[in-house]
């Protein structure tokens, strides 16, 4: 079967004439309709069955990590048709392990553990810990320092999050000599880290 | 009607290379006739004193020297396999397929239900063998009407309804077991059809066997038989139909309960 007829198919399951989106889509995301989908890599595959899914305009899209095999120019043009959809009406749903790839895109999102639901809410908030990413570059001992969590040695410096009073900090660190020092909000990743490896209680 | 397009244009080229040899085969061997005709009466001594053999074939009933008898046996082997060869086949996999191509994903996201994608499927294997029957039946007629014979036209026709119904007997049982199977679907379609076919050739052996003939498809389409008394046996043919149904009904429980992945 081409790709065509694939897609083709799936408009006639539902019974609606999708022509123009489908080409639409095609041409946007860079799909070869002659070729036979036997053929396709693990990628354009994908790209075939991100067609089906939208080119009926769905009001509602659940979709399982739609990403993978996708290269990141495509992942950036995918996105983009979604934002669009959304900015429509429609309602995406999308599960993912590339968290970056959600705090990107997504307006909320829920991190799920051993089946449960362990956190919901705006990314924004969900982002918005107290906690802080540290990265110090120097010799700084922290070891006497408090509501420090995950310590990572880098090249020349430590990294770690910080939940404590960032005056105490300053404080501390000013002790020591150190030639850099960059306070940032820890990412989604980190975040879902923290969910996933001290049990979920904040 | 979607599911029913898709599955004719998907095994349209497996239909057209049945079609086109079966048909063939049997313009051929109907070719053949005229010239065998004068030397019939030796062959038709040779095949008839050819003890079992001449009895598993049904060659003790038919004159082999005039074109039903010569069609009946000749012919009637050819589109009698042939014939159950293809609808089981087609049947055997058009359920299974999907989970063996893992395209079950892709047609059970869409908006139809599985009661229909059952009938649709199943609509689809009946017209494939109607198709099929029609085409060889006209090619029958006609190169008997090429040769310069008179077309027995009752005969031929009681022949091969019973093949057809033989062919869909065969595939509503197939279209049953192919809702169980998940792959390998092909062997089991050709054992079922061969299985039925040997069961009929004892059954035409030995007398203790003959209910055999009540069980195989083959029992009721049997040309010699058919040729002989101008008719069909009805109460072989309705086991034959409650078989198919039983078949279908069966595809229809468990396709519609089954856990697909």
């Amino acid at each position: 079967m081409k790709v065509k007829d694939v897609i083709k198919l799936s408009a006639d399951l539902r019974k609606k004439d999708c022509r123009k989106e489908a080409k639409e889509l095609c041409e946007r995301l860079g799909l070869d309709t002659e070729k036979r989908v036997e053929e396709l890599s693990f990628g354009n595959r994908k790209k075939v069955a991100i067609v089906c899914a939208l080119q009926h305009k769905p009001r509602l899209c659940v979709l399982d990590e739609p990403t993978g095999g996708l290269d990141p120019l495509m992942q950036r043009e995918f996105f983009t048709i979604l934002k669009e959809r959304n900015a429509e009406g429609a309602t995406i749903f999308l599960s993912s392990h590339i968290l970056s790839e959600i705090q990107r895109n997504c307006t909320r999102a829920a991190i799920v553990r051993e089946g449960r639901l362990i956190a919901c809410d705006s990314v924004d908030s969900l982002s918005k810990t107290n906690a802080k990413r540290i990265h110090i570059e120097g010799n700084a001992d922290i070891s006497a320092l408090k509501n420090v969590r995950d310590v990572q040695k880098t090249d020349n410096g430590i990294s770690f999050l910080f939940s404590g009073d960032i005056n105490e900090f300053l404080q501390f660190i000013s002790k020591f000599r150190i030639n850099d020092l960059s306070i940032s909000e820890p990412d989604l990743e980190e975040i879902f880290m923290h969910y996933y490896l001290d049990g979920g209680d904040r | 009607m979607t599911v029913i397009r898709h599955e004719l244009k998907q095994s349209r080229i497996s239909l057209i290379i049945w079609t086109v040899a079966i048909g063939f085969l049997l313009a051929v061997c109907i070719f053949m006739f005229p010239e065998m005709k004068g030397e019939m009466n030796e062959v038709s001594e040779v095949f008839s004193s050819m003890g079992s053999f001449t009895q598993a074939f049904g060659m003790d009933k038919v004159n082999f020297g005039t074109l039903l008898g010569f069609y009946a046996v000749e012919c009637g082997n050819i589109l009698g396999l042939g014939g159950a060869f293809f609808a089981s086949l087609c049947a055997i996999s058009v359920l299974s397929k999907e989970e063996k191509e893992r395209t079950a994903e892709f047609l059970l996201t869409h908006p139809v239900s599985r009661v229909r994608v059952v009938a649709e499927k199943l609509i689809s294997v009946i017209l494939q063998i109607l198709i099929l029957n029609v085409v060889v039946y006209v090619t029958a007629v006609s190169s008997i009407a090429l040769i310069g014979e008179a077309v027995p036209w009752q005969e031929i026709t009681l022949m091969h309804t019973a093949y057809l119904i033989l062919q869909l007997e065969l595939a509503g049982i197939c279209f049953g077991v192919s809702a169980f199977l998940r792959r390998g679907s092909i062997g089991t379609g050709l054992g079922i059809a061969v299985m039925m076919y040997f069961l009929n050739i004892i059954a035409n052996l030995t007398e203790s066997a003959e209910f055999l003939k009540y069980i195989t498809p083959f029992g009721y389409a049997d040309g010699a038989e058919i040729v002989r008394n101008v008719s069909l046996d009805m109460n072989m043919i309705a086991i034959g139909i409650l078989f198919a149904l039983i078949g279908i009904s069966a595809g229809f429980i468990k396709y519609c309960r089954k856990d697909i992945s």
